[in-house]
């Protein structure tokens, strides 16, 4: 079966700027991808030329295993971070609309416009104006109106921005309900945590360039053992072999230098007298490596 | 069906439902026609109540009813009185025995005071190149110019080849009218006469570029404000930027056709019951042929305004950055009412004629020139032809602007910048 999206060296320059500089990767059916990366980044632009919205210019873009066309670009359900719906229309006209300019029928861009909003929890609210609802439910309905034709395909740019805890895990049940139907999903965050937590694989990209690509847990481990967290009331004045703190919840995490030995951060909390609560040695985060990535790639 | 024209049909769909279901098209269409109605109920209403305080005069009147029907029937046996001054014209109207023939004006005004003739029609010396006519008439019942027209047609265009004269015969005579009054008085037609054919020419034309730049307006609304509420990212990947544009300039083309079919339709079947009411009213023929090259050139105008406007609002990143910049388009198309003076007293002017074929100003001006003076059909059809491919061109351009102003999100549109979104917009 071809990929769903296969991005091959692909580069963009506008003016004397290149904003995206030979990405590649591949996004196969039932997975998700993690498309994560800085502000300016390029990871929009690379989204905008995998959905032919700007042309490369260099490099090549297959959607289902041929160039973006018409066709292949229905079988794609996309939620931009730019994004919105007509204001002074009702709700379900709207949901209607882009359903069959997906390609339903009308009878179909009914019923799955209802079930969708059924399944965000919005159909009580089918016939109110988009400008009366709420800024959550927008985004909501913008994110049932992405899956309403059932897409091969879902790219999602940042879906969880300005949404409270209860609706972040009604879209993440529906994503991984998307999953399990067969579609391959770009699920694009600053949140390193909900990309942790939903993506298998991720695409790391900084200035234009791809930083990280692949397994989350098979990138995780090729950087060895770099994470240290220590729950204890306070750290000593000198931690030995770390080279980036983060205190959190009243837990120390650290980032350990490549050959440290992580006892001896054990021993430095003991011989200042410091009780240790727990003392864990991790895999790096996401989010550890983003950082260590992009500070490096920026430095360099 | 191709997915293109899937999605032009679905837009169309859409955009259309939209503007018909608003309560201002409802009440701007159905406007005009309750005006009409009003007029129609309300005047007799004020008549009814003048003619009261006349009192008995009315009764009288009555009586002679008969004979002026008599008088009436009389009249419509009579022969069309007829002057030829050209040379170039080659019809021998003597054969027809509803024309009478006559050398000089004065006998023929001379029979028409008499009574002897309804009316002289003087075909002047330069008829062939402009189609002046003069035309004198005690009481006009729009019938004998009908068939000078006719008889002119069918005439020139069975007997000559020459293409000069065909193209004359195909065009429409222009009348200077003249009344002749019972004292044998001869005046030019009054101003009151004068102002209803404007009305019924070119204030009908005026209309419709007020419809035709209301419903560019509209469309560049529409346009902006997809650009506003980020829609065009999630349109882009679901119809091509062609398609939506089309579909848009067609739904609202409609919308605007259909408002107008209202209008026309309600003038033409309220206004002759107006004959009673208003002098003279009724006579006014309808020219359906005017109408029709009236609605070519609206429709073909309203595509280059369209697209025009659809490309401003593509290219401007809301609708009130949007509001200024629609004068590039009002005031061209406004361009031929400054120089209305020179359309009604020389539409064949060099500069009225350059107006007509430049697409931006051609819709209103050949509007004013079809309402005050003949044009060849030639020029006719390629005004038509360069308005319309100007304005496929322009529909392709503002397709491109659509997709490329994604681009340009939150910035100000420069020249610089458009061309920039416009060469990496794909």
């Amino acid at each position: 079966m071809a990929s769903a999206l296969n991005v091959d060296g692909v580069k963009k320059i506008f003016g004397h700027n290149t904003v995206v500089d030979g990405v590649s990767f591949t996004v196969e059916p039932q997975e998700i991808m993690g498309l994560v990366g800085p502000n300016g980044a390029g990871k929009t632009t690379t989204i905008r030329m995998a959905l032919d919205i700007i042309r490369p210019d260099a490099g090549s873009v297959a959607l289902f295993g041929s160039a973006p066309n018409r066709q292949a670009l229905q079988r794609v359900g996309y939620l931009p971070e730019e994004r919105g719906l007509y204001q002074k229309s009702a709700l379900s006209d709207v949901l209607r609309y882009l359903g069959r300019l997906k390609g339903l029928s009308a009878k179909a861009a009914q019923s799955r416009s209802d079930a969708m909003l059924q399944r965000v929890g919005l159909y009580e609210h089918r016939a109110k104006k988009v400008q009366a609802l709420s800024r959550g439910m927008n985004q909501l309905a913008q994110f049932a109106s992405a899956l309403l034709h059932q897409p091969d395909l879902v790219i999602l740019d940042e879906p969880f921005s300005g949404l409270d805890p209860l609706n972040v895990q009604v879209m993440k049940e529906i994503i991984s309900e998307q999953q399990q139907r067969g579609a391959a999903i770009i699920f694009s965050s600053h949140n390193m945590e909900d990309v942790e937590e939903m993506c298998e694989r991720v695409v790391l990209v900084s200035g234009g360039n791809v930083l990280l690509y692949g397994g989350l847990d098979e990138l995780k481990r090729a950087r060895g053992i770099q994470n240290i967290r220590v729950a204890a009331p306070q750290q000593p004045a000198d931690v030995p072999g770390v080279t980036h703190t983060t205190v959190e919840d009243g837990q120390f995490e650290y980032l350990l230098v490549e050959g440290a030995d992580p006892n001896a951060v054990l021993r430095s909390f003991l011989d200042s007298g410091i009780p240790v609560e727990r003392f864990e040695v991790a895999l790096p985060s996401l989010r550890d490596m983003f950082i260590e990535e992009v500070s490096r790639a920026r430095s360099a | 069906m191709p997915a293109a024209l899937d999605g032009t049909r679905i837009v169309f769909a859409h955009e259309f439902r939209k503007q018909i279901g608003g309560k201002g098209f409802l009440i701007a269409t159905l406007t005009i026609p309750v005006i009409l109605v009003v007029l129609w109920i309300a005047i007799p209403l004020v008549r009814g109540i003048v003619a009261d305080d006349a009192g008995d005069s009315a009764t009288a009147d009555s009586a002679t009813s008969t004979s002026v029907e008599d008088s009436d029937n009389a009249a419509a046996a009579k022969p069309i009185g007829i002057v030829i001054q050209t040379t170039d014209l080659g019809v021998d109207f003597s054969q027809f025995p509803k024309y009478k023939v006559f050398a000089e004006t004065a006998a023929g005004l001379d029979d028409l005071r008499s009574g002897a003739i309804k009316e002289l029609f003087v075909i002047l010396p330069e008829y062939v190149a402009t189609g002046h006519v003069e035309y004198y008439y005690t009481d006009d019942t729009g019938e004998g110019r009908q068939q000078l027209r006719a008889t002119l047609r069918d005439a020139l265009l069975g007997q000559t080849q020459s293409p000069e004269l065909r193209q004359r015969a195909l065009a429409r005579p222009q009348f200077a009218r003249f009344t002749v009054a019972d004292d044998g008085e001869v005046a030019a037609e009054s101003g009151v006469a004068v102002a209803v054919s404007f009305l019924v020419g070119q204030g009908f034309a005026i209309a419709l570029i007020f419809t035709l730049i209301a419903y560019g307006t509209i469309l560049l609304q529409t346009v902006s404000e997809e650009k506003e509420n980020r829609m065009v990212e999630v349109l882009l990947t679901s119809a091509s930027p062609l398609a939506i544009m089309t579909g848009k300039v067609l739904a609202l083309g409609l919308a605007g056709l259909i408002q107008m079919s209202v209008w026309i339709a309600s003038v033409i079947l309220v206004v002759p019951r107006f004959a009673g009411v208003i002098p003279d009213i009724g006579t006014i023929p309808i020219d359906f042929g005017f109408l029709f090259l009236v609605l070519a050139f609206y429709l073909a105008g309203y595509a280059i305004a369209a697209a025009l406007m659809a490309g401003i609002g593509a290219a401007t990143t809301s609708v009130t950055e949007a509001g200024p910049l629609t004068a590039l388009v009002i005031i061209p198309l406004a361009v031929p009412f400054y120089a209305m003076p020179l359309f009604l007293s020389d539409a064949g002017h060099w500069l009225t004629r350059f107006l007509s074929l430049l697409p931006i100003t051609a819709a209103t001006s050949m509007m004013l020139r079809l309402a005050t003076s003949s044009v060849a059909p030639g020029e006719i059809a390629l005004s038509l032809g360069l308005m319309i491919v100007t304005a496929a061109l322009l529909l392709w351009l503002a397709s491109r602007i659509f997709r490329a102003g994604l681009l340009l999100y939150g910035q100000r549109m420069s020249l610089r910048a458009a061309w920039t979104a416009l060469r990496h917009g794909g």
